[in-house]
């Protein structure tokens, strides 16, 4: 029987290829305080600076058995590439977004030009060299990023919503900055080695602006990262939040690999709606994976893989405070899982 | 035009997230001598209440609701002031914001909506505030209703400590407070201390405005 690498297992299981078995893998953020003190990187320093950066996403693969190494930790670094204050996090908590820079047309005009070796977006960019150098032969390197609308979203604060439907010159105009930046720096991180890319890009639920919107804000950026991303053989995850089954077939339009939902998503459903895009997902970061035990993440990872799931991963970021042996759980029902 | 013609209008330019349209018949609502509560209630308030129940249908977006929104701001700016003086009795006080640590404010801005949509005076204290702010803007604006709102579990205990400053203030009992976003239960609000907690925006506004009545007139002097 042929056997895989976990980064050919991986990239194969993610454009729908025969493989021995389900990766173990998780899409979204993986550092936990366990990890941290473990591996002696802790947030918030280790969304700061590339080595702690690089040896907290490790720490993933060597205590719990993630099959792959997975940076950042959290969404806001394009928001405060662009200028956007942040409020800073703690151990256990992410930083977050708290003020916005782009009230009009001349603001972004202002924030045309920009660097990308500036910044905490070339902190990750290092973060992933350093992986790269270390396990890019074995292991996936991914990388993730807040997807452009969501950026938009941080940029121009909740008036936004309402931008898209009375100023579409204005939207318009936010969405190719935000899109150009996103197609821009996933190459970096694939310069530096990423070999998938993770767009998170949880505003741009079609429970909260609906198809129409979805259709001519969104998909059009994700087609263009995709189709960057497909030109360096770079897989694509696209991870939007919420409830998104009646907004599958639009997700899938824009090309990406994969599709990870959230445990608002019944995946039987999902798998139904799709027609090449790999449905992976989808355990309640919070219900599950951090406030029940072993036995139970995998009764509720079974349930996932019977429903047909393409890869078994938390539906969301997982939360700070998960203990170690829950995400094992986790692990041993992919590693086990024979498609 | 006719008083229902102007209620109705009220009603259409918020559901079609016309600001313009709701101020200019705001105007003339007051130039035609309706009684401003009244065309707050029957006429901007439905408005919402119609996108509130569009929403949660999925004919509305968020889009659609925040011009609704707008436009029911706009129309409310030009009558409450007018509301005060004429209604003798004054409005019943909201202190609303996200709790610490949350910086989702979209439900919270909502839940705002609505109960200004009941007649509130919204006091509103933001996302991810500080948990003493409540207690302070509760006693500097002899506060009604105390709204508090997070989306995250990791966000919950600092719904409790919000609820207990209340009680360590002493002033517990001159508020109701109410608890709400997507992971909040009706259980979870009895287990902290609050009064109760409610599914969505439009369920909390009705709560809030029969839940004053309870309150004695007297208890901030
Ligand atoms: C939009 C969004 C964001 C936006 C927020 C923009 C903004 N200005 O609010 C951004 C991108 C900034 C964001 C950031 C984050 N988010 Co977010 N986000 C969402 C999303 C997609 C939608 C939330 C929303 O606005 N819904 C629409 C409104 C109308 O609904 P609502 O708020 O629930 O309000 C309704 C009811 O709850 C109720 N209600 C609300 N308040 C109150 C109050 C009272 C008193 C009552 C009675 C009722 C009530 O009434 C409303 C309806 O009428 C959800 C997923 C989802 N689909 O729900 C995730 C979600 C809430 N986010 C989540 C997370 C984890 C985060 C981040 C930590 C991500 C990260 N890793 O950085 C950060 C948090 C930063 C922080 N410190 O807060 C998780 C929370 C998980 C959990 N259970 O703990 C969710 C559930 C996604 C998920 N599936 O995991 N997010
Ligand atoms: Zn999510």
């Amino acid at each position: 029987m042929v056997t895989y690498t976990p980064k050919e297992r991986l990239a194969r299981a993610l454009t729908g290829k025969d493989v021995d078995r389900m990766p173990a893998v998780s899409f979204t953020q993986t550092a936990t305080v366990e990890q941290m003190e473990a591996c002696g990187a802790s947030w918030p320093e280790a969304n700061e600076d590339a080595q702690k950066m690089a040896t907290l996403a490790e720490a993933g693969h060597k205590q719990v058995g993630f099959e792959a190494v997975r940076v950042p930790f959290d969404i806001t670094a394009e928001a405060e590439f662009f200028g956007c204050q942040i409020k800073p996090g703690t151990k256990e908590q992410q930083p977050s977004v708290v003020g916005h820079v782009v009230k009009d047309m001349s603001d972004i005009e202002k924030l045309r030009e920009y660097d990308l070796n500036q910044g905490r977006v070339s902190v990750v960019c290092d973060a992933i060299r350093i992986l790269a150098d270390k396990y890019g032969k074995e292991l996936p390197i991914m990388g993730s990023m807040l997807g452009p609308f969501s950026l938009a979203q941080h940029m121009n604060g909740d008036d936004w919503f309402m931008a898209i439907m009375t100023d579409e010159a204005f939207g318009m105009a936010l969405m190719d900055l935000t899109t150009e930046f996103n197609i821009a720096y996933a190459k970096k991180m694939a310069e530096n080695g990423a070999d998938t890319m993770v767009i998170i890009d949880p505003t741009a639920s079609a429970q909260l602006i609906g198809d129409e919107f979805y259709e001519k804000f969104v998909v059009p950026a994700h087609k263009k990262i995709a189709d960057a991303m497909r030109e360096l053989g770079v897989t694509t995850v696209l991870h939007i939040c919420g409830d998104t089954t009646s907004g599958l077939e639009l997700m899938e339009s824009s090309g990406v690999d994969a599709i990870s939902v959230d445990q608002n998503v019944d995946v039987a459903t999902a798998v139904g709606k799709v027609d090449k895009a790999v449905i992976v997902g989808n355990l309640d970061p919070v219900n599950v994976l951090w406030n029940k035990d072993p036995e139970l993440v995998k009764a509720a990872s079974q349930k996932v893989l019977d429903a047909g799931v393409g890869v078994l991963a938390p539906g969301c970021g997982i939360v700070s405070k998960t203990p170690t042996k829950n995400l094992q759980a986790m692990v041993e029902m992919a590693k086990s899982h024979k498609y | 035009m006719e008083e229902s013609e102007i209620i109705n209008g009220l009603t259409n330019a918020v559901v079609n997230g016309k600001k313009d349209q709701a101020v200019e018949l705001a105007n003339q609502a007051l130039a035609a001598g309706i009684e401003p509560y009244m065309a707050v209630i029957e006429g901007l308030a439905k408005g919402m209440e119609i996108m509130g129940e569009k929403y949660e249908k999925k004919q509305a977006f968020m889009p659609h609701l925040l011009m609704a929104s707008n436009a029911m701001y706009g129309g409310m700016d030009v009558l409450t002031p007018h509301m005060k003086t004429e209604g003798g009795s004054k409005r019943a006080v909201l202190v609303i914001g996200s709790a610490e640590g949350d910086v989702h404010d979209i439900g919270k801005n909502l839940v705002k909506t609505m109960m200004s949509a009941m007649g509130f005076e919204a006091i509103d204290l933001g996302k991810d505030v500080p948990i003493g702010k409540f207690t302070e803007a509760a006693i500097e604006h002899k506060a009604d209703v105390i709204s508090v709102s997070t989306l995250m579990t990791s966000t919950m205990d600092n719904m409790e400590k919000i609820v207990k400053s209340f009680t360590e203030k002493g002033i517990r009992d001159k508020v109701k407070i109410i608890v709400g976003g997507a992971p909040i239960t009706p259980d979870y609000a009895a287990e902290i201390g609050a009064d109760t907690s409610k599914p969505d925006a439009m369920e909390a506004a009705k709560w809030a405005k029969e839940i004053v009545k309870e309150l004695p007139e007297n208890r901030w002097n």
